[in-house]
């Protein structure tokens, strides 16, 4: 190698080895599965809020006798959304790109492997709208039960919406805390078919805030800055 | 599909060939330099939310380098040349292939650092201290790992024009 030129003219040259084409598909799911223990993890952390948030409660309970069983929170997984889905009450703008989030009845959505899954009636839709101003639903979650507290927690799959779901009760604020000190206050909006049913939601950029996804919690307030249950 | 999956294999379809270039001098070898690219790219659709509004490319460069000075890092049997390859002469007939094995010996006698270094420095035309924010390491370590990889080079070379 007589000087830099050389090099550098050597190091572009085209490989005389052809390459193979790139499997995209695979990649895809290869990347999937990574972001599926970065949730596992971040769903730990969930659980984890909620077994401390139980001992809050239960804590409380011995001077108030208030608190009700609180249900275990499911961090849930979107299947990809009937095309036909329909919104039932309004649809919520979450200000992050074009993307939506509405609830609709009588949906089915479709499984991870295609098969259908039985939404229990509700389901959560993060959709988008086009060019035309029209929804074009994506993701679904169903909702699995109707009773107080968070349901269809679900984290996006590389759209700008990092996190979203329903709570339904009397919540005035949704914060998902990261580590000792941080806190994101999650979006919310009401669902305009039943007050008691929120719709919250926190943009991807800000799950970024910490880099040990375990140390997140989800809690949910009411007005006077009290812990309403899971 | 969603918009963000569609962008993806855009992405990809439009930086693959790239990225397997730069992974086969990273590697010196197709099979590695594929697998590289394939846990770069799966790392960046993982995260693709957060970089397809940035500079996604710069992105998975960044996971493909790391990720390949990580596996050298590990107990690996190592390819060792006792000989330098002759340097191509013009003229011959499967000059591109003799070329590219030369240079392939010739990055062999590299570490790990400093083949990412002349990679990112040389085919990717990085500044020096973009180099060193992609590797987590100081401006003066680049410049003279660069200095040191090309001084290597440039004995190697030597060598091979003498054999």
């Amino acid at each position: 190698m007589s000087d830099l030129d050389d090099l550098r003219t050597a190091l572009r040259a085209e490989p005389a080895e052809e390459f193979g084409p790139v499997d995209v598909l695979g990649v895809m799911k290869a990347g999937r599965r990574i972001r599926t223990r970065r949730r596992m993890l971040l769903g730990g952390g969930v659980v984890g809020a909620t077994a401390a948030v139980l001992v809050v409660v239960m804590g409380i309970s011995q001077f108030t006798a208030v608190p009700p069983p609180v249900p275990e929170i499911v961090i849930t997984a979107a299947a990809q959304a009937d095309p036909s889905t329909t919104p039932l009450g309004a649809v919520v703008r979450t200000g992050l790109g074009d993307e939506v989030l509405y609830l609709a009845s009588g949906v089915y959505a479709l499984g991870r492997d295609g098969e259908l899954v039985d939404s229990a009636g509700y389901a959560l839709i993060l959709g988008h709208t086009d060019t035309a101003g029209k929804v074009q639903p994506s993701r679904t979650t169903p909702l699995e039960s109707r009773a107080a507290g968070f349901h269809a927690v679900t984290f996006g799959d590389g759209t700008r919406t990092g996190v979203y779901g329903v709570y339904k009760g009397p919540v005035n604020r949704i914060v998902f805390e990261v580590g000792e000190d941080g806190q994101v206050v999650a979006s919310t909006a009401k669902w305009s078919a039943d007050p008691e049913v929120v719709v919250f939601w926190i943009s991807a950029e800000d799950l970024q805030l910490s880099s040990q996804p375990a140390a997140y919690r989800l809690v949910a307030y009411d007005e006077e800055g009290n812990i309403l249950p899971f | 599909m969603s918009r963000g999956d569609s962008q993806f294999v855009e992405f990809v379809q439009s930086n693959s060939a790239r990225l397997l270039h730069a992974a086969y001098l990273l590697t010196g070898d197709r099979h590695q330099a594929e697998d590289a690219v394939q846990t770069a790219l799966a790392k960046t659709y993982a995260t693709w939310s957060r970089v397809r509004d940035q500079d996604a490319y710069g992105y998975t460069r960044r996971v493909l380098t790391n990720h390949v000075i990580d596996r050298w890092r590990r107990p690996i049997k190592e390819q060792s040349h006792e000989q330098v390859p002759d340097r191509p002469v013009s003229g011959d007939l499967a000059q591109d292939v003799v070329r590219q094995e030369w240079l392939m010996r010739m990055l062999d006698g590299l570490t790990a650092k400093e083949r990412a270094i002349i990679v990112l420095r040389h085919y990717h035309d990085l500044p020096e201290a973009e180099v060193a924010a992609e590797l987590k390491v100081s401006v003066g370590t680049v410049k003279s790992t660069n200095s040191r990889a090309l001084a290597k080079l440039r004995i190697t070379a030597m060598a091979g024009e003498g054999a």
